[in-house]
């Protein structure tokens, strides 16, 4: 029973556990595609996470069988060259995959958050200095500015890291500086200034909530590009170093060997195509859920 | 109109100093030290003469602003210094490589244009049918699988089920137009795909949006075609956001040709980044830096400029 409307007054109850998992159903109703393709991510996050107990062999362990056997019950992907079972490598490669891409993506995000904010926050001259900054930083091809930053830096996996951390942060840093822009204009915000709360406590208590959504949204969408341009770094010998493994690099080691062993070029191109799809799905899904205005768009 | 012209000039020459600035900046996040290491490391044949001629050329013994300013006067004069590796003129290395490249872009355009525009409307016109989710997988496959990959599979399965391959030697469109058009003809096709899913994502949401439209619903009450409503008055409104598209695609097309060049064995300006990086021929790649992100500004000033003459809505803004 509601008397009076009192102001903010909310008598919805707490959501129990039931009530969440009827809501996550529904959802999953309503986006098969989304649905599936983050069963997809958590099995494939499960095969990174357990794969030094689900590889049958040490994927670098040369002559484990015979070289270049075909797909069998033994070697259920096959061998190459060097006698390595693929599918350990596969596995193997699954893992760097997500430790690199999660990895870049978080430190993109961080940075291309702390930006936005700064950016949307400030405006006037910072905001548009940063602007014309990421302008510019755009013009390069990320591909081809993450391996100029590889050459320059050197190998290391750190390095890597940082190189492919800049995919994320033009789209990152926009992002956040948009919802700063129009959060900031809000009465919350008004109210907490008019209290004197500090600007840090206003930026990350009552802004950057606003942004969780969109954020996620920027991640789904550029962890695949991200996952895409470590096997390019690989392929061409400025990504992952043995003895680490990688699809791209398995890859690049099959061309000479590919006419005759091609199961070599399939089963790591389907593993990075499989993860980018269930990627791109999900932030397709998450997009039409949180921002309908652009639903079934772009 | 001349007021939305010059402000976009304006910032287009501000991106071009600062393009500049990345593109020698980022040669040089290093110390000058670390960067000759990794010289060094790569071409273990140089002398310690030869890496202090090249420490030298580079003007690493010098702080960065006058380096900086060097070069940049360097880059107004035509002048991008030798590369480390040829000792040849930079500049002279990316006019002989640009025609190629610029040729696989061209053509890949084309081909995105020919995919994407034609399944983009089918896709919005039919939308939630079976049709439109196999098209718009097939969309979303065409992002997911890296361009590189797709050049292998494809040279693999050509070569094994029909024994094709293309001609390895290069010739260019001037000298041998037909063993070109073979060369270049996979490679084309395979950005071209990548590209247009991008591009037929962005004309189906575009086409959805126009349809919508009041003058749509008036077209279609005044008793027009479905074909002539779709062609005449949808279209032309849709293909607005579509063609500002370009500009995302042009960075992308840039850096896929740095790989697919090299799998293809074409003499482009891709390949030959991706040998200055291999090589750490930091000369010539930063050269080549320059030159791929002034491309990519050109290219999206052009499509900035083609926008507000497109849309009235936006001169004014």
């Amino acid at each position: 029973m509601r008397w009076g409307v009192t102001a903010g007054a909310d008598y919805r109850p707490a959501p129990t556990l039931a009530w969440r998992w009827k809501r996550l159903v529904a959802l999953a109703r309503r986006n098969p595609a989304g649905a599936v393709s983050l069963g997809m991510i958590l099995f494939i996050a499960l095969v990174a996470i357990l794969a030094p107990w689900l590889a049958p062999h040490d994927p670098s362990a040369l002559g484990v069988g015979p070289r270049l056997s075909k797909p069998s019950l033994t070697y259920p992907f096959g061998t190459d060259n060097l006698g390595r079972d693929l599918l350990s490598r596969i596995i193997a490669g699954t893992r760097t995959a997500l430790i690199v891409s999660s990895a870049s993506v978080s430190l993109g995000v961080l940075v291309g958050t702390a930006l936005g904010l700064v950016s949307g926050w400030f405006r006037g001259l910072v905001d548009d200095a940063l602007q014309r900054l990421i302008d510019s930083l755009m013009a390069i091809p990320p591909l081809v500015l993450a391996m100029a930053l590889v050459a320059v830096l050197g190998p290391g996996l750190w390095k890597l890291l940082l190189a492919l951390a800049i995919f994320l942060l033009p789209a990152a840093a926009r992002t956040v500086r948009g919802a700063v822009l129009s959060a900031r204009e809000e009465v919350y915000v008004e109210a907490a200034r008019a209290i004197g709360a500090p600007t840090l406590r206003i930026l990350l208590r009552h802004i950057l909530p606003n942004v969780t959504a969109p954020i996620i949204i920027v991640v789904t969408v550029h962890i695949g590009a991200v996952i895409i341009s470590e096997a390019a770094l690989s392929f061409v010998g400025l990504g992952i170093q043995p003895p680490m493994v990688s699809w791209g690099q398995m890859l690049s080691l099959a061309r000479p060997f590919m006419e005759s062993a091609p199961w070599l070029v399939a089963f790591p191109t389907g593993a990075i195509a499989l993860t980018v799809l269930a990627f791109n799905f999900l932030g397709d899904a998450l997009r039409d859920i949180w921002d309908p205005r652009l639903r079934g768009s772009t | 109109m001349t007021a939305y012209i010059v402000r976009r000039l304006l910032i287009g020459v501000l991106t071009a100093f600062l393009v500049a600035l990345f593109a020698f900046g980022v040669v040089r996040i290093v110390p000058g030290d670390a960067l000759m290491l990794q010289i060094a490391e790569t071409s273990p044949r140089l002398t310690p003469a030869d890496l202090a001629r090249i420490r030298a050329e580079m003007g690493l013994d010098k702080p960065f602003v006058p380096q900086f300013l060097s070069w940049l006067g360097g880059v107004f004069r035509g002048d991008l210094g030798n590369s480390l590796w040829t000792g040849r003129p930079v500049l002279k290395e990316i006019a002989r490589t640009l025609p190629l490249t610029l040729e696989l872009a061209v053509l890949g355009l084309v081909v995105a244009t020919l995919i994407s525009l034609p399944i983009g409307i089918l896709s919005a016109v039919k939308r939630n049918t079976l049709l439109d989710y196999a098209l718009r997988f097939v969309a979303i496959l065409g992002l997911s699988i890296p361009e590189f990959a797709l050049a292998i599979v494809a040279i693999l399965v050509l070569s094994l089920t029909v024994h094709w391959i293309p001609p390895t030697d290069y010739r260019s469109l001037v000298e041998d137009p037909l063993t070109n058009l073979q060369q270049m003809l996979l490679p084309a096709l395979i950005v071209g795909f990548a590209m247009s899913a991008v591009s037929m994502r962005m004309t189906r949401s575009a086409m959805l949006e126009v349809l919508r439209e009041d003058y749509i619903r008036t077209a279609r009450a005044k008793g027009l075609p479905d074909r002539l409503v779709i062609m005449r008055h949808a279209l032309k409104n849709a293909f607005i956001p579509v063609i500002t598209i370009i500009g995302l695609q042009a960075r992308r097309f840039m850096g896929a040709t740095v790989i697919i060049e090299t799998i293809f064995a074409l003499p482009g300006l891709g390949r030959l980044t991706l040998d200055a990086l291999l090589n750490r021929d930091f000369v010539q790649l930063q050269g080549n830096l320059l030159v791929i992100a002034l491309l990519v500004v050109l290219v999206n000033l052009v499509v900035d400029l083609s926008y507000g003459w497109l849309n009235p809505r936006i001169r004014y803004g």
